[in-house]
């Protein structure tokens, strides 16, 4: 009897040992840690594979975030950027390193697409508000008026005392354009700090592959469909590694126009030239480049610009690509994302 | 038996019941669903002693007040949904051909109704057939095992029970 | 000691085989044990979380945040989905222990969280985010 005791004790403690063991046998190798939180205006979705140490890398690519944004929020009242906007025509601002290199960048952009892409479009973007919460159409004589403090080479950059002076009052920069696309390369750069090998950063929309999949395959990115109103759905696929995917459109943040009943879609992103928004034809643009900031500024250049023109300026830069999705649904693509672009959606047709 | 002696007897009976299922909620959860089923080892001493009607109380205050110490309320409709079946089924059996079956295959027969019971409930609160097909394989298996085990210890507590003078006594 | 085994032992045996059959087949028939699952975790009826499972996929640890500091841990893995570690009252969801397939669903009631597995359609591909 004594022996049968013994043996049930035993069976009960290897019954009661494996259960526990259950619990620590998956808990090895890479994981996948995740970060939701609204910043830049925006959701950020961080997606990462590292090991137990996970969260305080997480946590650390997010304070990142939060520091940007209180640099270059137009919203938040002492930020550079607002600083810069204040002192508008009256004195150079100094501001941070990072401020700088973005509105350095920004500039560069200007030159290149012959303003197509402008930092100073701020004085429209306040007139017409799509943003905020009392968004109207304005006039043409209020649009003409703010029209006359747009242009870039107004801006004066002293790359030595890293000061940025508006020459005009009533100037004011926006950097909504690029710093999403900043602070993702940001964010990318402290998770490879970090030894993180395998991350997907989706900086509302703008995304950035780093590495491929822990399985080794791309990452897969999608392209929104423009008219999806509000869901999330794709029409196109990319494979990435190591590369960045933003999208721009008219479909992110725009107002109907139900005063006039006109029913117009006026949309976010503004033509530096005329103060309305852009009408060059396209519903959404989308640009592949190893670096977020690039891919952030052209999605905007492409989209102000046109399929025509601005497919060709991005046929001139190394190593970005990019698509135009016009009104009729045919997408155009620069030469090098031609036969890598997978469409899903049968509406849409794959121009050659 | 006169009838506070008889409601004595089953209030003992019941938190017996309380308690043995208690202690089970303090068990690893191998599977969900997936118990020992020691509070049937009460339903079924009810059921010998006492009879249907008893037995049938022993069990649904003892789902009903367990859920409320240890539990929510999906764990109630879990705990009488299977109790209930359970406890018709083993009656069943017990008093319609007792000569056919040993006090092991009544409560094993007991314990798969218990988990049938349980996983109606489960696919009715999540809308899905799936569940109830997944989980009966496994279930089904643990059942004939705990319900032999039980079935077991209930044979010797009701043959003890009956042997005690006093009880005797009390039955009349 | 003699422990007689009577015939009626022996018919509920023999039902506890066909149960188990019956649920082998109808697991079978409702083609749960296909490969192609996806994870869907919802808080308060709103999608969270979905996410594909494949063979060699990095165990994936999620924190659903149901709101006013309520959590619950998700942990999914090629093998089974299960939710690890939460701090709603009642414990429900982490003692209801893994799911595994398509149909099954781990629900925390107090935090009004279901994690479920839904059968994949093979065809569309699957993306990893989109680019908006």
């Amino acid at each position: 009897m004594k022996g049968y005791q013994r043996i049930c004790a035993l069976i009960i403690i290897i019954f009661l040992a494996s259960v526990a063991l259950q619990s620590c046998a998956r808990t090895r190798g890479l994981q996948e840690y995740r970060k939701d939180i609204f910043a830049l205006d925006t959701w950020v979705n961080i997606r990462i594979y590292a090991g137990k140490e996970g969260p305080d890398i997480l946590d650390k690519a997010i304070r990142r975030i939060e520091e940007i944004e209180n640099r270059m929020s137009v919203t938040i009242p002492d930020s550079d950027v607002s600083r810069i906007n204040s002192n508008a025509g009256k004195q150079p601002v100094k501001v941070h390193d990072d401020t700088f290199e973005v509105i350095k960048k920004a500039l560069e952009y200007a030159e290149i697409s012959n303003g197509a892409f402008d930092i100073t479009i701020y004085p429209i973007v306040k007139l017409w508000g799509i943003t905020s919460e009392h968004p109207r159409v304005p006039s043409d004589a209020e649009i003409r008026d703010k029209l006359r403090f747009v242009d870039y080479r107004n801006v004066v950059l002293d790359e030595d005392e890293k000061t940025v002076y508006l020459k005009k009052p009533g100037m004011g920069i926006d950097l909504g354009a690029i710093a999403k696309g900043y602070a993702a390369d940001e964010v990318a750069r402290i998770l490879r700090e970090e030894g993180v090998v395998h991350a997907l950063i989706n900086m509302g929309g703008n995304m950035v592959a780093m590495g491929g999949k822990p399985n080794g395959q791309p990452w897969r990115i999608g392209i929104q469909d423009p008219r999806a109103e509000g869901a999330r759905r794709h029409i196109a696929v990319v494979e990435v590694v190591d590369g960045s995917v933003v999208s721009s459109g008219d479909y992110e943040r725009y107002i109907v126009d139900i005063y006039q009943k006109t029913g117009k879609r006026y949309h976010h992103i503004f033509d530096p030239s005329t103060g309305y928004p852009a009408n060059s034809g396209l519903m959404a643009t989308t640009v592949v480049a190893p670096n977020s900031i690039d891919a952030d500024a052209l999605s905007t250049t492409v989209f102000v610009m046109g399929a025509k023109k601005g497919l060709e300026l991005v046929d001139k830069m190394e190593g970005i690509e990019a698509l135009a999705i016009t009104f009729d649904k045919k997408i155009y693509t620069s030469r090098g994302l031609q036969g890598k672009l997978i469409v899903t959606d049968k509406e849409y047709e794959l121009q050659p | 038996m006169n009838r506070v002696r008889k409601m004595v007897m089953l209030a003992l009976i019941t938190s017996q019941a309380l308690v043995l299922h208690l202690i089970e909620g303090f068990m690893p959860v191998v599977a969900p669903g997936m118990k020992l089923g020691l509070a049937n080892i009460m339903t079924l001493v009810s059921l010998a002693l006492f009879g249907f009607k008893e037995a049938l109380v022993v069990v649904i205050v003892r789902s009903v007040l367990g859920s409320l110490l240890a539990g929510s309320v999906t764990a109630m409709l879990y705990s009488l949904a299977g109790g209930i079946l359970s406890c018709l089924v083993m009656a069943g059996l017990y008093f319609r051909w007792k000569a056919y079956f040993s006090m092991m295959g009544i409560s094993t027969a007991g314990a798969i109704f218990h988990n049938i019971g349980q996983l109606v409930v489960a696919s009715l609160l999540f809308g899905t057939v799936g569940i109830l097909f997944t989980y009966l394989p496994v279930l089904t298996i643990a059942a004939v095992g705990t319900g032999f085990f039980i079935g077991l210890v209930s044979k010797y507590i009701i043959r003890y029970l009956e042997d005690q003078k006093w009880f005797k006594w009390e039955r009349g | 000691m003699r422990m007689p085994i009577k015939v009626g032992d022996l018919v509920v045996y023999f039902f506890a085989a066909a149960l188990i059959v019956v649920g082998l087949l109808g697991m079978y028939v409702m083609g749960t044990e296909s490969s192609d699952k996806n994870v869907v975790i919802e808080v308060k009826g709103k999608e969270v979380y979905s996410c594909r499972i494949y063979k060699d996929m990095a165990p994936v640890e999620f924190r659903v945040d149901a709101g006013d500091g309520q959590y619950n841990i998700v942990l999914i893995t090629y093998e089974e989905v299960r939710i690890k570690e939460a701090n709603c009252p009642d414990q429900v969801c982490v003692k209801s222990g893994p799911i595994r397939f398509a149909g099954q669903a781990i629900v925390c009631l107090p935090h009004r969280v279901v994690v479920k597995i839904t059968a994949g359609q093979g065809e569309t591909p699957d993306v990893d985010d989109i680019a908006s």
